[in-house]
């Protein structure tokens, strides 16, 4: 029996060996911009052209894209920014990284630590670089593969009209009629929002983002008129959110519509200092913006999926669209298939949010895992504290190499993925849970290998951003 | 209150009668008018009574027999008749007295007569060339106003915004935004400390150094052209005919610290400069820089408030020379207690296209602000008379206002939150600022009057001032805690989580504006077929520097290495830090939309003609030009537009004022001018300024295309001065403004954000009706006036909502009329007023009604804040002992009025379970509630 169950799993191996061996690899042609930049120098002012493969930059204060300008950064390029330099995208930027050949743009002044995050005691927990502000002129941001480490750096004055003095976003978007694409890239450490989105069409797939926000602060921030998919992240030691959506400020003839699928969250939401009570967890949807959140896996979090509520009296976040719409990326607000894993009492009490802060209408799903529909029963009181404390250390998702349970207080230091690993082992209780009955959003987002996203793969099967059959995040 | 009054009312309370009486009234030979407070004495037995207010005097109980009674008033020529008294008679004797000085005309330079009095003022109320109210230094002493602003409360279609001292602060004249007005002393032009606006703050100016407050409403050519709302011009103390003392001294006290302490905080370690300044720009500060010790506040129990004057003045060779000095002191305690809701930036879309958005309200906020002003005014004037026609003056001005204010805040941050039965805050936090501030005006005036040869005269006027703002070290220190429902059944109890310590906020701001100026003006006198001529022209030629600069810094509080937060222990032992190589450091100098320069040349030139036509019709009409050149330089940065700007344009500004006299005592007032606006400094640089955003202030940003606005003022009025100081007044006005300037949303090339940004609006029309009246019943008077004043803007807001058909959601830009930011459709004041020259007793109760205004437009179509209407009560009085002593008594106050704001919506916070402090109606939500409480002050004043 034993010798059977080794010849079934050698055969097996050899099967998917043989049948990867069946996939040809032809490289991608590396394509150049305009002409060469030069790395003789440390970099200012305007640039335009290409950053050559392999090559080390150095940018020395803050770089200005100009409006019908582009500048491509092949493989292989490492950019060390200093003195808090952004970039100031009036026209386009390409980073095409390879995941052989990734593309890092980071602050020299600072290494990544692993263990044990304290932000306010980190070296860069205020930011090293700056970041990647890109105006109303802006069409097109491409990232792929790419690290973008230690970014945040305060802006010294607003590079155009709408950031701030003191804005501390990795990435700050806001043309509503343009294109940001983000696919395969890495996030580390950030004092505020990692991405800052205000309008446009935004694909943001496949990334991992470690230590986002220092002592607040969200991974992914869109608001008012955003519409696109966040899927296929992981999102580790995030102080606030790893996705969010609002419609805030509402300018926008366009609500904001992000369909967030398929991501991990891991040990999201206890940083929020500045502020007591909720917003601070994995997932929220709030101030008249329509989500998608399905197949997420949701681990050692603060709080499960938000849907904010909201009086018209005393509210500082108001509702999310709930309601049914005709037209529009996403038809009506939806979410289910959502798998939580919980350490302690606390979490298991916000697995459905209750009312700790401010009003929520999450309804308990008979789809998740666990499945909070039954636990709460009919006479739920909604948005009222219920006890999870049989909910505790249930439903283990059985990653390949991160230990579970968490010692306690280890949800909150953790931050960063280290050397575990977040794909789930095959007897995992979420492979094979998640649904496939939605379809990702479509509109506006250009298919390209280079100038575009390279695909918009649909929902998994597996619950989660790695996939068992090899698809999802690539990390 | 009434425990006051009563011994004060008691003292009104006069009646005899006797059988034999003496009476009758003093009269001006020429004007025919009553003359007050002239003397009749009467021989033998040296009885002395004094004029009332309608010019009337009475001797009582006079035995029978031969008497001579004589008859004194300044300025006039000495008077006496012999009469005979019998048994219960009843002696009727009137008398006209001779002017000694001729016709009093010019009205800033003669020095004879008594300026200060009210019936001066009214005398050239009547007598001027254009339309014009005067308050005089009799009505400012015995009124109970201490500073130039609240008298100016008083005057006819005047209102005022008030500070957070519930002192007012700036004129709105005419419900015309303050920025409509100007402010001149002595006919000059000063500039602001004020780190936006050009208007001046009048709380600045203490009243005691006031002989006269003169508000134009109308525009003559040789009047500079920017003020389309009025002009207000404070002729300060000017030498006297002779040797005088005067002064007063006086003691106080704010009601509002008998509910509680006020808060000091100690100023000695309060730099005056930021620390970038010292070090210079772009060298980080160390923590050590910013001192902790001016947040350490302490009570003070009973604070009284004190206030001194001194005028010396004199004249000697011959009268030649004349000197005066005056100066003030005052020193008050003041405050008050304010209530907030904070209004959300964001706000839900309005439930269809024909409902209303809902403002709400995540914060409530209640605030104690401390404030010690030290008011310090100086003024020194020497002249020298060569002749009758030619002389020399020198003025300078000196006026500090400094304030030490301390504001507690506790914010509530509601949020929606409601828990297992427990609706409320569930995070709150408290903040402690402390703030220094320091303004100041200096400003010498040389000027000269020459009649070079008979009929060709020239003034001039040379002028330099330079005003000051300091803000050093504005400090505010917070700590916040959560707030917990204790159960999982029905809340019943709360937890407040530990203090923890939030970033620190360190802010230096000042700005100086130097003004130099020079005017000139010709004079010649000539005749057209025996009808008089006066032709005049002239120019002036001013340059303007102005420097603001702001720097704010960041302080990090340290996080211990086992804490996600630092404890609050208390403001010393919390440790704070510099992060990173930002702004936190560094300050923001570098980028901050409070630092610029502003440069401002203008010249004008102009002719007059004043033609009198017979003996009733008068007509001064002319053109003047002023040419504007404008220049600033912003710390935006290089990549953006606007960083500087050059602005020049010209303007041809015609006028024509034309007096027609019905009779001797009637006047019919007609005139036309036209005027500009010119945009204040900051409304010019466009950077974006998002201070505060989201707290209860939307993002500004200035517009360098902003044109400036002109005017067409069109005034009405007919006046009558029946006798004495009766006087009643009723006019009309009109004002078609092109190119106004007010705030309105604008999305500034950025998609998603809002900003409240100045911009032109098209046209505005501005209509009202004015009327003053004054009338004397012997003693008693009652003065009272009232402007109703429409106008009509539209301006862009936004609106957003939900269709119901297909919950489709729109956000659209709609044009909303509403009057004029800051104009009230109704202005009335009244005042009793008792006057006994016998007894020696002054009274007046003063009532200011101000309908309600638009006190902050919103981004958001129908959620204006409007300030709700108000109805302040002062009462004063005093008595004079003998010609030397006089003990006054003032109360401000007295209804402990509040100021309160409001938004124009259903209000959902006024009942039920979402219910909010402060609310105090279901049609409208309450906002903003602030009470001053009442003030009082006594005092003696003297005079020798």
């Amino acid at each position: 029996m034993k010798h059977l169950r080794t010849i079934f799993y050698l055969f097996t191996v050899v099967a998917i060996a043989s049948c990867s061996k069946k996939s040809t690899t032809v490289s991608a042609p590396q394509i150049q911009v305009g002409k060469a930049i030069s790395s003789a120098t440390p970099l200012s002012g305007s640039i335009k052209g290409t950053m050559l493969a392999n090559t080390t930059y150095t940018i020395s204060g803050d770089v200005t894209i100009n409006a019908g300008d582009t500048v491509l950064i092949q493989k292989g390029v490492k950019v060390n920014v200093t003195n808090g330099a952004n970039f100031i995208v009036n026209g386009i930027l390409i980073s095409l990284g390879t995941k052989d050949a990734p593309v890092t743009i980071t602050d020299p002044r600072y290494t990544k630590t692993p263990g044990s995050y304290t932000p306010t005691a980190a070296a860069a927990w205020n930011g090293g670089w700056g970041g990647i502000y890109c105006s109303t002129t802006c069409p097109l941001l491409v990232i792929k593969w790419t690290h973008l480490d230690f970014g945040g750096a305060a802006l010294a004055a607003p590079p155009f009209t709408g950031p701030s003095t003191g804005d501390q976003y990795v990435i700050y978007w806001q043309n509503p009629n343009g294109l940001f694409v983000m696919e395969d890239s890495w996030m580390y450490q950030s004092p505020d929002d990692a991405v800052r989105f205000y309008g446009g069409y935004v694909n943001i797939m496949r990334n991992t983002l470690e230590k986002m926000g220092g002592t607040g602060g969200d991974g992914f921030n869109a608001k008012g008129g955003t519409v696109g998919n966040m899927a296929y992240n992981l999102i580790i030691g995030g102080a606030t959110n790893g996705t969010k959506s609002a419609n805030d400020p509402g300018t926008q003839a366009t609500q904001t519509q992000i369909a967030m699928y398929n991501n991990t969250y891991v040990n999201d939401g206890f940083r929020n200092t500045g502020t007591y009570g909720a917003r601070s967890g994995s997932i929220e949807v709030e101030n008249n913006s329509r989500a998608l959140a399905y197949n997420n896996l949701i681990v050692d979090c603060n709080f499960g999926v938000r849907i904010a509520g909201g009086n018209n009296v005393t509210a500082k976040v108001y509702l999310a669209d709930t309601l049914a719409h005709t037209t529009g990326a996403i038809l009506q607000t939806a979410y289910g298939y959502n798998f939580y894993y919980v350490d302690n009492v606390a979490q298991a009490n916000q697995i459905v949010p209750t009312n700790i802060a401010q009003a929520v209408v999450t309804h308990p799903k008979s789809t998740d895992i666990p499945n909070m529909a039954a636990f709460l029963g009919s006479t739920y009181t909604f948005g009222f504290a219920y006890d999870g404390t049989s909910l505790v250390g249930k439903n283990n998702p059985m990653f390949v190499n991160f230990p579970l349970p968490q010692t306690s207080g280890n949800w909150i230091t953790q931050a960063s993925v280290d050397g575990y690993d977040f794909h789930l082992q095959s007897g995992s209780p979420a492979v094979g849970k998640a649904t496939q009955s939605f379809q990702p959003i479509t509109a506006g987002i250009k298919i390209d290998p280079n100038f575009g996203a390279t695909s918009i793969p649909g929902p998994g099967k597996d619950i989660g951003c790695y996939q068992t059959d090899g698809t999802g995040n690539q990390h | 209150m009434l425990k006051l009054f009563t011994p004060i009312l008691l003292l009104f309370i006069f009646s005899s009668s006797y059988s034999s009486t003496i009476s009758g009234y003093v009269y001006d030979k020429n004007e025919k008018e009553q003359l007050v407070g002239a003397t009749v004495q009467l021989e033998p037995g040296n009885l002395k009574v004094i004029t009332s207010l309608n010019g009337k005097y009475t001797f009582n109980n006079v035995s029978p027999g031969k008497y001579i009674l004589k008859v004194s008033y300044i300025g006039y020529e000495n008077l006496q008749t012999a009469i005979e008294v019998k048994a219960d008679d009843n002696l009727k004797q009137n008398f006209y007295l001779v002017s000694s000085t001729g016709l009093l005309k010019d009205v800033v330079i003669s020095s004879k007569g008594n300026k200060e009095s009210d019936k001066y003022a009214a005398r050239i109320e009547q007598r001027a060339d254009n339309l014009v109210n005067i308050v005089s230094a009799n009505s400012i002493s015995i009124s109970p106003d201490i500073t130039v602003a609240n008298v100016m409360a008083r005057v006819s279609g005047v209102s005022v915004e008030r500070g957070n001292t519930g002192d007012g602060q700036y004129v709105i004249i005419r419900g015309m935004d303050p920025r409509y007005s100007t402010t001149l002393i002595n006919g000059v032009k000063v500039p602001s400390p004020d780190n936006k606006q050009r208007y001046l703050p009048l709380d600045i100016f203490p009243a005691d150094l006031v002989e006269r407050i003169e508000v134009y409403k109308s525009l003559t050519p040789s009047m500079e052209g920017d003020a389309s709302g009025g002009v207000v011009n404070m002729l300060m103390k000017t030498a006297p005919g002779g040797l005088r003392l005067e002064g007063n001294a006086g003691i106080g006290y704010s009601q509002l610290f008998s509910l509680r302490p006020f808060e000091s905080y100690s100023t000695s370690t309060v730099n005056s400069k930021s620390p970038a300044e010292i070090t210079g720009l772009g060298i980080p500060a160390t923590i050590s820089d910013f001192p902790y010790q001016n947040l350490i506040t302490s009570p003070i129990k009973t604070p009284i408030n004190s206030n001194f004057s001194l005028t010396i003045g004199d004249r000697f060779l011959d009268k030649k020379l004349g000197l005066i000095f005056s100066g003030t002191y005052q020193n008050t305690y003041a405050g008050n207690n304010t209530s907030r809701l904070v209004e959300n930036a964001t706000l839900t879309p309005a439930a269809s296209p024909t409902s209303q958005m809902l403002q709400v309200f995540p914060d409530y906020l209640s605030r104690q602000y401390s404030s010690l002003t030290g008011r310090l005014g100086m003024i020194s004037t020497v002249d020298y008379k060569f002749d009758a026609n030619n002389y020399i003056s020198l003025f300078g001005t000196y006026l500090q206002l400094n304030e030490n204010r301390e504001r507690y805040t506790n914010d509530l941050l509601l949020g929606d939150y409601s828990y297992h039965g427990y609706v409320g805050g569930f995070e709150q936090s408290f903040e402690t600022e402390t703030r220094t501030s320091k303004s100041s005006i200096y400003s010498l005036i040389l000027s000269g009057n020459d009649k070079i040869a008979e009929p060709f005269s020239v003034d001039w006027i040379l002028s330099s001032s330079d005003a000051k703002q300091e803000l050093p070290d504005i400090a505010a220190f917070k700590t916040i805690q959560g707030i917990n429902p204790n159960t999982s059944g029905t809340a019943t109890s709360l937890t407040y989580t530990p203090l923890q310590v939030r970033p620190e906020s360190r802010q230096w701001e000042h700005n100086t504006d130097k003004d130099l100026s020079g005017y000139i003006n010709f004079h010649f006198k000539t005749s057209i077929s025996k009808n008089k001529l006066d032709i005049n022209f002239g120019g002036m030629y001013r340059r303007k520097k102005r420097d603001n600069f702001d720097n704010i810094y960041s302080l990090n509080p340290i996080v211990p290495a086992d804490a996600s937060y630092q404890e609050y222990v208390s403001i010393p032992a919390s440790q704070f830090q510099l992060s990173g190589t930002g702004s936190d450091p560094l300050g923001n100098a570098a980028s901050n939309p409070g630092v610029y320069t502003f440069n401002e040349n203008v010249w004008a030139a102009y002719g007059e003609f004043k033609y009198f036509i017979g003996q009733r019709f008068d007509i001064i009409f002319g053109l003047r030009y002023e040419n504007t050149e404008q220049s600033y330089v912003s710390s935006l940065p290089v990549y953006l537009p606007g960083k500087t700007a050059d602005i020049p344009y010209d303007d041809f500004l015609p006028s024509i004022n034309a007096k027609y006299a019905l009779s001797a005592k009637a006047n019919l007032r007609a005139s036309y001018f036209k005027s500009i606006l010119r945009p204040a400094y900051a409304d010019l640089v466009p950077y974006a300024d998002n201070t505060g955003f989201a707290q209860d202030n939307f993002p500004t940003e200035g517009n360098p295309n902003l044109k400036h606005s002109q005017i067409d003022n069109y005034d009405f009025r007919y006046e009558i001065f029946p006798n004495g100081l009766d006087q009643y007044m009723i006019g009309g006005f009109y004002k078609n403004i092109v190119n106004p300037i007010e705030y309105g949303v604008v999305t500034t090339g950025f998609a998603a954000g809002y900003t409240l940004s100045p911009a032109n609006y098209g046209t505005a029309h501005n209509y009202g009706i004015e009327a003053v009246f004054r009338k004397y019943f012997g003693s008693i008077g009652i003065s009272g006036n009232y402007t109703y004043t429409h106008s009509l803007i539209n301006s862009s807001k936004i609106f957003q909502y939900r269709d119901p058909s297909d919950n489709s959601y729109h956000s659209i830009n709609v044009n909303q009329p509403r009057p004029l930011q800051g104009q009230a459709a109704n202005v009335a004041n009244v005042s009793l007023l008792y006057k006994n020259a016998k007894n020696g007793i002054d009274a007046q109760l003063a009532l200011v009604y101000t309908g309600e205004r638009i006190d902050l437009l919103s981004l958001y179509k129908d959620l204006d804040n409007w300030e709700r209407p108000t109805t302040n009560l002062d009462f004063s009085a005093q008595k004079q002992f003998n010609k030397h002593f006089t003990l006054y008594i003032k109360v401000n106050n007295i209804l402990n009025t509040p100021y309160e704001l409001i938004v124009k919506q259903p209000n959902q916070a006024y009942s039920g379970i979402n219910k909010l402090p402060i609310q105090e109606s279901p049609n409208y939500a309450t906002i903003e509630n602030d009470k001053y409480y009442a003030r009082y002050l006594m005092g003696l004043k003297f005079k020798f």
